[in-house]
Formats: C-alpha cells, structure tokens, sequence
C-alpha cells in the first residue's frame, strides 16, 4: 500500500558481478584521472615556462624574431597552454570524484554516494560531450569560411 | 546471522535518482562515441588517402634517406594497431552506453551487467593509452 509508483521501475540490484565490475572501472577511472591530473601539470609547466623558452631563443637570433614578439609569442602560448590544462583538468576531477565517491559506495553500501558518483560520471561525459560540439562547431565555422573565402578568391 | 556480503549486495538496488543519472550519463557517452566514430571514420579516410598517395609522399623522403624505407612498414603497422585500438576503445564506450541504457529501460539485469562490463574494459584500455601518453610526453618534454 505504502509502495510508491518510482519503485517498480527500478527493479536493478548492484549484485556481486556488477559490483565487481564497478569496483573495476573506479580503480581504473582513479588511474586514468591520476593520469590526467600529472598530464595537467606538464601542460601547465609548458605554459609557465613557454615565455622564458621562447625568449631565449629570440636571444640567441633565432630565426630574426625581435624580443617583443618572442614575449607576445610567449604570451599568446602561455595563455593557450594554461587554457587546455584547465580544459584538461575539469574531467580529469570528475572522473576522480567518480571514482572515489563509488570505491567509498561500494565499501559501505551507500546509496547516496553511489548517486553522487554517478552524477560525477555524467558530468565527466557532459563536459566533454559540450567540449566535442564546440569544437565541431569551429570545424563547421572554418569550412563555411573556408568555401566562402575560395568562392570570393 | 548467516547473511554474507553477497545477499546485503543483492539487496542494494539502483535506486530511481541513480538510474536517471546513469541514463543521462549514459546518452552523454554515446554522443561521444558517435563523435568519436567519426574521427575514427576521417582517421581511416587519411589513412587510406596516405596508403594510395604513398608512393609520392615516400619517394621523396626516401630519396633523400634510404633508410627510411625500412620504416615505411613500422609507420603502417603502427597506424593499423592505433586505428584497431582506437576503435575497439569507441565500441566499448559505445556498448556501455547502448547496454546499459537499454538494460535500465528494460530493467535487464544481465544487460545491465554487459553494459557496465563494458564500460569496465573502456576504463581497463584508456587507462593503458594514458599512461603510454604520459611516457610519451614526459620523453618529448625531457
């Protein structure tokens, strides 16, 4: 009498084998986000480092570029490389939440984090998802500009 | 008293919030699968453009050096072994997607169990391609 109408609906168990299979894919997901967050910081060594780089390079005459357009160079790259490590490291925290918040579920039985890992997951996939139609999205832009510059050309 | 790990286990349900979340994550990955195979799809193209184009591209640079030619096979090799991990990586992320959704939307516990199967074997694989990514960087970088 008292069942509400969301409980037949959900009739999935996390039995031993699915589990299992969880237990798996968190180990796994902490690895590839532990990965990834070292990924980071490379990237964001290259970006500290990219201005002094290409400094010392215009010093030593390089390839005739003057000082001030090695630093805006420097500049321009630094920026760049801090954007894709911060691009970078949102799933890669995700995926570690995820990982985490279902080792912890699967532990103790926990429903709610079992929920909040989950969530995770989804906003890893989420991010990335928008990250692929915005970048399809300039690939779109470049060909429409691209055919529109050959037409005009 | 004689209740082991397993039947507390059985007990443990996906719960209505969760099974909406896990589908939501679940349309997610399969968007990005679908992406993901037609990167691969323009990846083959390339590939077979380069292959058809080859003789062009290679005697070039095979002139200049001869002992280039005996890495025009490695090349390939190592091509065709990145097109078929790449591609079994996006067939699993796409069978977690497809497996668990369709298992929560027909409340199938055994392809419930497929699809996250599946997504255990997609984590098991980029786990091994990051790692290699980053021996590959930290050797580019060093």
């Amino acid at each position: 009498m008292e069942q509400n109408t969301q409980a037949p609906l959900f009739e999935l168990q996390v039995d031993h084998q699915s589990s299992s299979y969880l237990a798996d894919t968190a180990r796994w997901a902490k690895f590839i986000a532990i990965v990834g967050f070292v990924l980071c910081g490379l990237i964001l060594l290259v970006a500290i480092f990219a201005g002094s780089m290409l400094a010392s390079f215009s010093r030593f005459g390089g390839g005739g570029v003057d000082g001030v357009a090695a630093a805006g160079l420097g500049g321009f790259v630094t920026v760049v490389y801090i954007l894709i490590g911060l691009l970078y490291f949102f799933p890669c925290l995700y995926l570690f939440n995820f990982a985490t918040k279902m080792q912890v579920a699967l532990r103790n039985n926990d429903q709610e984090q079992l929920g909040q890992s989950f969530r995770n997951l989804k906003a890893c996939y989420r991010f990335i998802g928008v990250l692929l139609i915005i970048y399809l999205g300039f690939i779109a832009l470049a060909l429409i500009f691209g055919v529109i510059g050959a037409a005009f050309h | 008293m004689e209740q082991n790990t397993e039947q507390s286990l059985l007990e443990w349900r996906v719960d209505y919030d969760g099974g909406n979340i896990l589908k939501e994550t679940t349309r997610w990955a399969r968007f990005v699968s679908i992406v993901s195979f037609i990167g691969l799809g323009i990846c083959i193209i390339v590939f077979l453009v380069f292959l058809a184009a080859g003789d062009a591209i290679w005697g070039y640079y095979t002139r200049l050096f001869p002992a280039l030619e005996a890495f025009r096979a490695a090349f390939i090799l190592l091509c065709l072994i990145f097109l078929g991990v790449f591609t079994w990586v996006v067939v699993l992320l796409y069978r977690f997607a497809t497996l668990t959704r369709k298992g929560i939307d027909t409340q199938d516990q055994n392809l419930f169990n497929q699809g996250l199967r599946a997504g255990k074997t997609y984590f098991l694989l980029s786990a091994i391609l990051a790692i290699i990514g980053l021996l590959f960087s930290l050797r580019n970088l060093f």
